[in-house]
């Protein structure tokens, strides 16, 4: 087989670091895979990724080789480069450059000199074969995040490329437009025969599609095999074992026997599961005693919200009540109007109609800043609540602020409560999305809330910070009685971490239970290992809850 | 089908007019002789039929609310042109009505009147050209003379907006963690929004440099740039663009002979038109009613000749 990209020792440095950011990685893609490399956040994926692209290497010190087609790859030309390497990124927004479809796909043509005839001919192929039609002469800043990845996608296609690399291509989007992101690249990399090198964290969609699984691990390559094998290697090292999705986590996690190698679909686990006959234990559901009367901590009846005069409403006569001390999770695709809920509970939104009240108190009568005292919000773009330049300058400065006795021993505290003192002088823009997501939610737990409303709060993280944020949050709710209410469309997360779940739709809550029987009631919308187990077990939801009857 | 992002509902499109359709250059003439004509012939008979048509031109387009809006903002302005061209310029022979020395005279007002109706249906024509003539089409008349300031004005276009909706984010997420710019003493306030606007700068300046990774990954500077012509120029364009040409040209051609337009000083002429005056009158009526036509035929093609289905 001729490798279409091979690595030799190669070795990188970023400029001004003291370590190396890749060591020794030598390694060869064959024309034609399809490859996946996974790794924790700030292993080096992103920056290995780069060095295939010789417009982006990144400035520091790199030895070895780097061959493209037998030849070394900075010798290419910046044109050839730029058509047979093409290279897709995390952000949907920030990749689009003009103003609607057509000319987003016509400005890598128009880059690389293309005549005018030339370009509108490899449009129209193009447009046919991704079925982008109606979209073409659509307002970028009209489409959903799913379609712009699906036009930055696109606009690199129209290159012709030989080879694909992805950065976290889904790591934004929402459960169903990642399925149908990844059903494209299966189409792209089955019909066109582009050979598909991609970094990605959360492996349950992509690995059935990908031909070899590479994990990275502090800049140096431990597994280049098929996914299969590298699981299995993953599944001895506790450290690499949540990286393993959910089928055949429950697989290697009981010892099951696989006829037919390591399943990866729900489809192949449920034949592998009929033809092994294990027999599994049923969960053990703790139920709570309700309280005879509870406090709410949120209180939301008959709210309406729409965005202008005669719009639609996006929410209507919505009612919901949350008790303190819970957990809800809120789940329900994207532009069902889960954002705008947190926002009107947040008095951020102003409802047209209905009364939000939190703590017992209308939102409105309360004092602002008292108010986001005792009740934070966690956006979704968590750099948004930086001001200063270190971690530790922002904890300080928030706990000035509010008047603590000691601003440097709370900050100090807080620190070591979420895990952040390695970062404390870092500047906070610098940090992981996963990192600043919980360095933000230090700076608003410093006024120690009693409810936090979180908006996709694992959105981007990778298993082991998923799970560690997942336990922070656990902590706080049992150590510090907060009640969380949280929007996702983590159904893991969900059924793992939340005590209730609920169903947005149509602007209404459609059902509120306990995550068992949320998840069993429910046949699209539930998680891989419901999915997998429901005929044996109808209410097993986590990977964590199936056991075997010995 | 396009989603609203902020509510996730499909978005509808309304319908497009002809005259959308058609190349901008055409567009840019329809609307250069236009105003051309509003500035030349200046004949109460002329500039009445002008307003009254360029009033349906806009009603064909929708925007029967902008005129209205448009015609009483500029109703004060009509009265001071017609006041204060009378006060400040005493030319003309028939005399109205003296005070203290200032003449007023029926030409001055005449003058004042057919200048401010000149003016009222320039207005009207922006309208108009504001509607068809977007941003877009504006620019792609002019990256033929610099492609690469129009692919820099064209992303700064974009970028505004988008910078707007950041900045809102960061004011609401700043507020949430106690660092307010409505709230406090002056001094207080103007140091969070300085604090604000160095977030607004770093947060840009990151997506920017995440933007100039994926432009130069699709190869920008790598080759002299093409420019991809997404308006095509069609023999339908080639057509109207001639019959404009030759209308207005025409139009321009009889004026200049003086026909249409009212001889004011030194003493007002007569207002009624010759036979060739009726004639240049039809000329400009159809120059001027172009975006209609093009609509009642569109009309008359499904309605009159049953070509629907």
């Amino acid at each position: 087989m001729v490798a279409l990209v091979e690595t030799r020792h190669l070795n990188f440095e970023y400029a001004l670091s003291d370590h190396k950011s890749l060591s020794d990685v030598t390694l060869s893609v064959e024309a034609g895979a399809f490859i996946v490399i996974a790794g924790p956040s700030g292993s080096g994926k992103t920056t290995l990724l780069r060095q295939l692209k010789p417009e982006l290497q990144p400035v520091g010190k790199r030895t070895g080789e780097i061959l493209f087609n037998g030849h070394p790859i900075n010798e290419l030309g910046t044109v050839v480069s730029a058509q047979s390497i093409g290279m897709v990124f995390q952000s949907p927004d920030d990749q689009l450059v003009m103003d609607n479809v057509i000319q987003e796909l016509a400005f890598s043509l128009e880059n690389v000199g293309m005549s005018s005839g030339d370009i509108q001919r490899r449009i129209a192929e193009l447009a046919s074969f991704l079925g982008l039609q109606d979209l073409l002469y659509e307002d970028v800043t009209n489409l959903s995040g799913g379609q712009k990845q699906l036009v930055n996608l696109a606009s690199v296609l129209i290159l012709r490329p030989k080879l694909l690399l992805l950065d976290e291509p889904t790591a934004q989007l929402d459960p169903i437009a990642t399925k149908s992101f990844m059903s494209l690249l299966q189409r792209i990399h089955e019909e066109l025969g582009i050979t598909i090198v991609m970094t990605e964290h959360v492996l349950d969609d992509v690995l059935p599609l990908a031909d070899q699984l590479w994990f990275i691990r502090a800049g140096e390559i431990t597994d280049t095999n098929t996914v299969s094998d590298t699981l299995g290697h993953l599944w001895q090292q506790p450290d690499a074992r949540l990286f393993v999705p959910d089928v055949p986590y429950v697989f290697l996690n009981n010892q099951l026997t696989q006829t037919s190698g390591l399943p990866l679909t729900v489809v192949a686990g449920r034949r592998e599961l009929r033809e092994g006959k294990a027999k599994f234990k049923r969960p053990v559901i703790a139920t709570a005693k309700e309280p005879v009367r509870r406090n709410w901590a949120v209180n939301l009846t008959h709210v309406a919200f729409e965005y202008d005069r005669n719009g639609n409403y996006v929410l209507d006569d919505l009612n919901l009540k949350v008790p303190e001390n819970d957990w809800l999770a809120i789940i329900g695709k994207n532009g069902t109007g889960k954002t705008t809920l947190l926002k009107v509970m947040m008095g951020l939104l102003t409802p047209r109609r209905g009364t939000a009240k939190l703590l017992g108190k209308r939102v409105n009568s309360w004092h602002q800043q008292s108010l986001y005292q005792q009740v934070s919000f966690l956006s979704q773009t968590p750099s948004d609540y930086f001001s200063y330049d270190t971690v530790m300058a922002e904890f300080v400065a928030r706990a000035e602020q509010l008047g603590l006795t000691d601003p440097k021993q709370a900050a100090q505290e807080m620190l070591t409560r979420l895990d952040l003192v390695s970062l404390a002088n870092q500047n906070p823009h610098d940090a992981s999305g996963g990192e600043q997501q919980l360095i933000a939610l230090g700076i608003l737990l410093l006024s120690a809330p009693s409810v936090l409303l979180l908006d996709e709060p694992t959105k981007g993280l990778d298993p082991v910070r998923r799970q560690r944020l997942g336990k922070i949050l656990k902590r706080l709710q049992q150590e510090r009685g907060v009640t969380i209410v949280m929007v996702s469309h983590d159904m893991a997360f969900s059924a793992r971490f939340a005590d209730h779940c609920t169903l947005l739709f149509d602007g209404q809550i459609v059902s509120q239970a306990e995550p068992h029987q949320f998840f069993a009631e429910n046949f699209f919308y539930t998680t891989a290992t419901n999915r997998l187990m429901r005929d044996l077990v109808p209410n097993l939801i986590t990977r964590e809850e199936v056991a075997v009857v010995e | 089908m396009a989603m609203d992002a902020n509510t996730g509902r499909p978005i509808r499109h309304p319908r497009h007019l002809v005259i959308e359709q058609l190349n901008p250059w055409v567009l840019l003439t329809y609307y250069v002789a236009v105003v051309g004509c509003a500035m030349v012939f200046i004949h109460p008979v002329f500039l009445g039929t002008m307003l009254i048509l360029m009033v349906g031109v806009n009603l064909v387009g929708r925007s029967g609310h902008r005129v209205l809006m448009t015609l009483e903002g500029s109703v004060f302005m009509v009265a001071f042109i017609m006041v204060l061209n009378p006060l400040v310029n005493n030319r003309g022979a028939h005399v109205i009505w003296t005070f203290g020395g200032v003449l007023i005279t029926v030409e001055a007002v005449m003058y004042g009147l057919l200048m401010a109706l000149s003016l009222v249906i320039v207005l009207l024509t922006f309208i108009s050209y504001n509607q068809y003539l977007t941003s877009q089409k504006f620019m792609y008349l002019f990256s033929r003379f610099s492609p690469k300031l129009t692919l820099l004005t064209m992303m700064t276009l974009r970028f505004v907006p988008l910078f707007i909706k950041r900045f809102k984010g960061i004011i609401q997420a700043q507020s949430l963690r106690g660092i307010e710019v409505e709230q406090g003493g002056f001094r207080q306030r103007s140091i969070s929004l300085v604090k604000l606007m160095a977030v607004l700068l770093e947060d840009s300046f990151d997506r920017a440099l995440q933007t100039a990774d994926a432009m130069s990954a699709r190869g920008y500077a790598s080759h002299k740039r093409t420019s991809f012509q997404r308006y095509r120029f069609t023999q339908r364009d080639l057509v109207w663009l001639l019959w404009l040409l030759l209308l207005s040209g025409s139009c321009f051609f009889e004026a200049s002979q003086g026909i249409g337009r009212l001889v004011i000083y030194p003493s007002l002429g007569q207002m009624g038109l010759s036979v060739e005056g009726w004639l240049v009158l039809l000329e400009v009526a159809i120059l001027v009613s172009f975006p209609m036509i093009l609509e009642g035929w569109e009309w008359g093609w499904w309605h009159l000749l049953k070509h629907g289905i």
